[in-house]
């Protein structure tokens, strides 16, 4: 095997195991022994009376997604050691676009407390958050694997990039969440945040495409590309700010400020249900430090081969030079068209909002354990990258030192999968992950071996769609049992 | 109820189920083989009618009618016929005698001088038989020569005098001491001398002479006659009046170079409706009548075909200047009616020089008044004119060159990623002809290698050609719209590695206009073709370690 074909699969393998999409899970919200559950829905009250998350352990939550890249799929193995990629089976697993993305929230700081008898919940906790996603349109792939006169029809004979766009935002969370019980069947809550943006590239615009005459070969590419950045300009060139060079003001001093909230109620109909209701991360981050946005203007550029027609008769030197003359413009005129410039100068941006709707039933309750089937649908709000994401699960609780659950989850953009979640407490002390399926466990082993007999081995989940695990490690205080039976009476 | 248990047993086999390594995949050898083709344009060109005729033929002149149709115009240097050419005066002389009677030297001896003198009339000579009323000379030479066999000193005067008795010439002479021989001469410029032309003398002209004697008492002298021998010598006439009689002078040589048979080819060519012109600026006072003795085509391979001119209609008169320094502007078109063979066939012989020898007939009517002057002359320009009307049938033209593409192979053979290039020719064909082509590359024994076709086919048809009009009408077989035609080459790496030895390249180009040929084509100025080279590249990504 190559270096070349060994360094490719590196790549690709390196580029799909970034951990983690900050998204939210679809069972949080039924997992109250986290003090974690905040953040599904800000009505929710944790067990605890005090939690403490462990600084920077408390919450890792990681996500991953392609729609397209499946190693058992692409790789066809005849079981002699030989393995052949086929591009067909790649292009099949894409719809119209092929999806890449990746995410991690971690949680630098979580505290909460009960006050007034557990009528007040207070929480404030601090979180980094980074997410990125790149969308590459089909006919990119078909572009590459068969050319744009190959075997591959073009509709209309142009490859359409317009859905080509790069999504990525790095920003500090710091939450201040209040609940109140107002009584028995209604909580609300609300969390105000304040964003400190960091990194920032979002496509605000991307039409891009490119035509090809079937007779002449003709290109004409057309449409407009356009990219926001902040805090990139400064790493990719000399007129932007550089924000990494200096740590504190990196950390703590850029202007790249913004405002979000989180406002929930949960409501118990009747004893055993319980409704909750919530529309989560609804808010902005004005971007101003090292902020540019990089424009293509108008890539309307026809190409139909050089035009002799003015100087195809002439000979020798006076015909170099008007050909030379004729390619320089040629250069000037593409240049000029497909000027990636630079502007710096503000904007805002929205973070990924969503409401989230969620039900639960206890269907047994008693001194040791209880268990409850729930119901849950999210979906994005505005332009949020948030797809529409329905679950069903059972939680079982154990008194106060065990909470597990299954569930299946399906979402727009991909398959559906069971899921599990597990909190343990030992004394104070708690552990706890959330899967949000087990498409993680499913996994592909390719053995890369070399011509002297040494293997390196690539591991990746077979289907990666939707790849969304968080686990964390809390201090909780003043959980109690829930009381059994009847009050005794006297 | 104790769900615990069960709910923790199940959720760990559901682990357990679910998790751990599904599938495993062990790849000593990765094969992959993606061949995606990219066409790209290489070069387009619109070609004109107008342009590509100029290109093909820089020499010509390329007129383009009001309709815009095109024809092309073949020119002869200017040849012109002076005053010298076609008057042929000589030197003119006039002797006198001058001999004193017995009693005119007593009268001599005793009185010490004599005086002799006369007005004598001489001719003008012309052997043309021309009457002249008038001469008037930009430069010359009056010359005397007197010799007297006698030794007696004299002194006097000649003159030449007009008509009207005015002075024309006049020299004076003296000799004292013998021998008694004088020569004397003058130059003269812007000289009038009129001429006395009637019933008794044409050309007439006056001289006067007086010779004056001389005796000195004493001396012993010899009597003896005076001769007087005068003349005009090395003159030049600019303008002469009066009847020029008719004489034929030639004007040779006239000849045109056709560039459009420069080099030869095979095929029948066909111009419609050609001309032979011959364009006349005629500065002179009087008629000229024209007959061309021969027409000579000669093709650039040196065959010759004659034509005679008996085969040839009588040319009309050209017309005599009015008025001194205003030329008359005249044409004289030999056209397919006026020549047997006609123009067509002579020009289907494809001549690379037409060559043409004139008589030129001065005063062809006779006229009594006429005028020639220095001053003008006769300007002659023979001219080809053949418009873009015909057909040409079966064109075949071979040309051999030498290639060197041993990089170009050497190139290839590396690049191990291109599979395959197929150049595209793209044509849009206005032009009212097709043509076709093939290359052959062979080796320096002229063994063939490869042809850039299997068989060779036309690259472009031809335009549909508007045929449904009256044949006179002069947008007959003019083309109408555009033909395209799309030609792939495939050039595949064996098939470049089969010209490492190529070392010659045999180009064939073949074709006609519209129907090889069967029907006349007219070629206007906006006629245009549209040319297009793209390649079509097909690349092979693979693992090949080789």
């Amino acid at each position: 095997m190559t270096m070349r074909t060994k360094a490719g699969f590196f790549f690709f393998a390196t580029l799909f195991s970034l951990a983690a999409m900050g998204q939210q899970s679809s069972q949080l919200g039924y997992f109250d022994f986290l003090p974690q559950s905040v953040v599904a829905n800000p009505a929710i009250k944790p067990k605890g009376k005090l939690n403490i998350g462990i600084p920077a352990l408390s919450s890792i939550g990681v996500s991953h997604r392609n729609n397209w890249f499946k190693p058992g799929d692409f790789l066809v193995s005849d079981g002699n050691g030989t393995a052949r990629i086929e591009p067909e089976q790649i292009l099949s697993q894409i719809d119209e676009s092929a999806y890449t993305g990746a995410g991690l929230d971690l949680e630098l700081l979580h505290v909460g407390f009960q006050m007034g008898g557990g009528k007040h919940y207070v929480h404030f906790r601090a979180a980094e958050r980074m997410q990125f996603a790149l969308d590459l349109p089909k006919d990119i792939f078909y572009l590459a694997a068969y050319g744009n006169v190959g075997q591959h029809s073009f509709e209309n004979n142009t490859a359409n990039f317009s859905g080509l766009s790069v999504d990525a935002i790095h920003f500090r969370e710091y939450a201040l969440g209040y609940r109140y019980e107002i009584n028995e069947k209604i909580a609300v809550g609300a969390t105000a945040k304040y964003l400190y943006g960091m990194e920032r590239v979002f496509t605000d615009q991307s039409s891009l495409q490119l035509r090809t005459d079937p007779n002449t070969y003709d290109l004409q590419s057309s449409g407009t590309l356009r990219l926001q950045t902040a805090g990139i300009q400064g790493l990719v060139s000399d007129e932007g700010e550089e924000i990494h060079g200096d740590v504190a003001n990196y950390l703590l001093g850029l202007k790249n400020t913004g405002f979000a909230g989180d406002l929930g109620v949960v409501v118990k109909p009747i004893e055993k249900l319980q409704v909750q209701v919530s529309v989560n991360d609804l808010g902005f981050i004005k971007w101003q430090s090292d902020a540019a946005t990089y424009e293509g203007g108008d890539a309307s550029f026809a190409y139909r081969g050089i035009d002799l027609t003015d100087f195809i008769f002439e000979t020798g030197s006076d015909f170099d030079d008007a050909l030379e003359d004729h390619l320089d413009s040629l250069v000037n005129e593409l240049e000029d068209t497909y000027d990636f410039e630079a502007t710096p100068g503000a904007f805002k941006t929205s973070v990924n909002g969503f409401m989230r709707y969620g039900a639960s039933y206890e269907i047994f309750g008693g001194a040791k354990a209880r268990g409850s089937a729930w119901a849950n649908v999210i979906h994005g709000v505005g332009r949020s990258a948030i797809p529409f994401t329905y679950s069903i699960g059972y939680n079982q609780t154990f008194k106060h030192w065990l909470q597990a659950g299954v569930h299946y989850s399906n979402s727009s953009f991909s398959t559906g999968a069971l899921g599990a979640g597990l909190s343990v407490n030992a004394g104070p002390f708690q552990i706890y992950c959330l899967a949000e399926n087990f498409k993680l466990a499913n996994l592909t082993k390719v053995n890369l071996i070399d011509d002297d007999g040494s293997t390196t081995s690539l591991v990746y989940p077979s289907n990666s769609d939707d790849i969304r695990v968080s686990f964390g490690l809390n201090l909780t205080f003043g959980m109690k049992d829930e009381p059994s039976g009847r009050p005794m009476t006297r | 109820m104790h769900f615990t248990r069960p709910l923790i047993t199940f959720f760990i086999v559901c682990l357990i189920a679910s998790s751990c390594v599904k599938e495993e995949i062990d790849v000593e050898e990765l094969e992959y083989s993606i061949q995606p083709e990219f066409g790209v344009p290489i070069a387009r060109t619109t070609l004109k009618a107008e342009k590509v005729i100029e290109n093909f033929d820089e020499d010509g002149l390329i007129d383009v009618a009001a309709n815009g149709s095109l024809s092309l115009i073949y020119r002869d240097s200017v040849k012109n016929l002076g005053v010298e050419d076609i008057l042929t005066f000589e030197d003119q002389e006039f002797e006198t005698t001058v001999d004193l009677t017995p009693l005119e030297y007593t009268q001599l001896v005793a009185n010490g001088s004599f005086t002799a003198g006369a007005v004598e009339e001489f001719t003008y000579t012309s052997d043309e038989g021309d009457r002249l009323d008038s001469i008037r000379f930009s430069t010359g030479v009056f010359s005397l020569d007197i010799d007297s066999e006698g030794n007696f000193p004299i002194s006097g005067f000649v003159r030449i005098l007009n008509e009207d008795g005015t002075e024309a010439f006049a020299l004076n002479f003296q000799d004292q001491a013998p021998p008694i021989q004088i020569s004397n001469q003058v130059e003269f410029t812007n000289r009038l001398l009129t001429l006395r032309n009637d019933s008794e003398i044409s050309n007439g002209l006056l001289l006067e002479y007086e010779v004056t004697f001389t005796s000195e008492a004493g001396e012993n002298y010899t009597p003896g006659p005076v001769t007087i021998q005068s003349s005009l010598t090395e003159y030049a006439i600019r303008t002469v009046g009066g009847y020029i009689a008719p004489r034929t002078v030639g004007l040779e040589d006239l000849e045109v170079e056709l560039d459009l048979f420069k080099e030869s080819f095979n095929g029948n060519f066909r111009i419609s409706d050609p001309s032979l012109n011959l364009y006349f600026e005629n500065g002179y006072g009087l008629g000229l009548g024209i007959e061309i003795n021969e027409l000579l085509g000669t093709t650039s391979e040196g065959d010759v075909l004659q034509i005679p001119g008996n085969n040839i209609q009588p040319l009309p008169v050209i017309q005599a200047s009015q008025e001194l320094g205003v030329p008359v502007n005249s044409v004289i078109s030999i056209t397919n009616e006026s020549m047997t063979p006609t123009v067509t066939d002579f020009l289907s012989f494809m001549p690379q020089y037409v060559n043409s020898n004139l008589d030129v007939t001065v005063n062809p009517d006779d006229d009594d008044v006429t005028f020639i002057s220095s001053l003008s002359q006769l300007n002659v320009l023979l001219e080809a004119e053949i418009p873009l009307y015909g057909s040409i049938s079966d064109f075949l033209l071979v040309d051999t060159l030498d290639v060197d593409i041993g990089d170009l192979v050497s190139d290839a053979n590396e690049n191990d990623e291109v599979d395959a290039l197929d150049i595209r020719l793209f044509v849009n064909n206005g032009f009212p002809f097709e043509a076709g082509t093939q290359i052959v590359f062979t080796d320096s024994l002229y063994n063939p290698l490869d042809s850039l076709f299997q068989n060779p086919d036309f690259v472009f048809s031809s335009a549909p050609v508007n045929y449904d009009l009256p044949a006179e009408n002069p947008n007959y077989g003019r083309a109408v719209g555009k033909t395209p035609t799309v030609i792939d080459i495939p050039i595949t790496n064996d098939r470049i590695s089969d010209l490492e030895n190529a070392t010659r390249m045999i180009v064939r180009v073949f074709g006609g206009t519209s129907n090889n040929g069967a029907d006349d084509i007219r070629l206007f100025a906006n006629d245009e073709m549209d040319l297009s080279v793209a390649a079509k590249v097909r690349f092979k990504f693979d693992d090949d370690e080789n």
